[in-house]
Formats: C-alpha cells, sequence, structure tokens
C-alpha cells in the first residue's frame, strides 16, 4: 500500500490508515513536542490533534 | 519497507507536499503552545504583583478600584501592562481609569508637570509598540 492509498483511507476515515500514519510521523511529533531540552506531553498530544486535522484539511 | 523518497513518482511528490505541510502546522501550533504557556505564567505573576502593590490608602483603593486582572478579556493588554514599570502603570492607570489631571498628580508624586505628562506618554507609546508586535 504506498502512501497516497494510506491518506486516501485515513481521509475517509479508516482507523488503521490514521493510526499508519500517526506512527509513520511520530518521530516528527516528539521532536515537535520537546520544549527545551523537556518532552512536553501536554504539546505531544496536541500535535498528535493537529495530524489528524491536517489529514483532514489536506488537499492536493 | 522503507525506500528512499526521491520525490519522483506521484506518491512520493505527494508524500513530501504531505510532510511540509505537516510540518508548517506542528510549528504554529508549537509556538501557540509555548505563547500560552508563557502568558499563563506572567498573568499568574501580574496577580502576585497587584497583590503586593498597595502600601498607601490612595493607592489601595486606586487599585480595589480596577478590575481584577482575571476579569480581563484581553489578555494581550494585561500582558503589555506587566511589562511597563510600576510607576508608569500608575500614572496611566490613574490618568485612564480615574480620570485624574497630570497637575494633581505632578503634586502627589513631587514631579513637575512635564514629568507627569512623559511618563504618561512613554507609558502609551511602549504599551502600543508592545500591542502591535503581539498582534503580529
Amino acid at each position: 500500500m504506498n502512501f497516497k492509498e494510506i491518506l486516501l483511507r485515513a481521509k475517509a476515515g479508516e482507523e488503521p490508515a490514521v493510526i499508519a500514519l500517526l506512527e509513520m510521523y511520530k518521530p516528527l511529533l516528539v521532536k515537535g513536542a520537546i520544549i527545551g531540552g523537556r518532552f512536553d506531553e501536554d504539546l505531544y498530544q496536541e500535535l498528535c490533534i493537529t495530524l489528524i486535522r491536517c489529514i483532514k484539511l489536506f488537499r492536493f | 519497507m522503507w525506500q528512499k523518497n526521491n520525490g519522483k513518482s506521484e506518491t512520493e511528490m505527494l508524500q513530501n507536499l504531505f510532510t511540509a505541510y505537516l510540518t508548517t502546522a506542528v510549528r504554529r501550533r508549537r509556538n501557540d503552545y509555548i505563547q500560552q504557556t508563557v502568558r499563563i505564567q506572567q498573568m499568574e505573576s501580574v496577580e502576585d504583583d497587584i497583590q503586593y502593590i498597595p502600601e498607601q490608602g490612595a493607592e489601595e483603593d486606586m487599585f480595589r478600584g480596577l478590575p481584577l486582572p482575571m476579569q480581563m478579556e484581553d489578555s494581550a493588554l494585561l500582558h503589555v501592562l506587566k511589562g511597563i514599570s510600576e510607576r508608569e502603570r500608575y500614572v496611566f492607570f490613574a490618568r485612564v481609569l480615574d480620570e485624574r489631571g497630570f497637575e494633581s498628580l505632578a503634586e502627589e508624586m513631587g514631579l513637575g508637570y512635564k514629568g507627569v505628562a512623559t511618563i504618561y506618554y512613554r507609558a502609551l507609546s511602549k504599551i502600543k509598540k508592545k500591542m502591535k508586535e503581539l498582534r503580529k
């Protein structure tokens, strides 16, 4: 399954596809959730929500 | 099943676009979050300050008449007011909220009319400048 398929499935609301994307982008989200050398769990949560919102809003 | 993304095929290009999109969104959310936490911390310390400020009767009355910081809707304004000096804040509040003239303030503070006016206008320009920065 290539990226486009995963993204389309995730957009359609298929949970496994959303989880696959979350796993795929976890390193990026974790990196973004570090403030002053410390991992901020609240921010990580917010960024996960951001990813899900991005999946919905992304147009191509 | 990891492959190098050369950005050549359609799906690879799409993935790169999505990653860029996500990166921007993550950066914005992160900046918002950091600013939020900073504001909350500053709001808490403003509250502490205001509780300690009342020393004289007149000042105490003045601060009691003020809206509580928590009731202020505009947290940006609160943040800015925290940034100016106590003297500037006093003159600013006395003139704006208590509608006192520069003469009476000058007499009270042992300054000239011009001195008080300078403090007031300096405070005003500082507030305007900082608000502009925050609004960006």
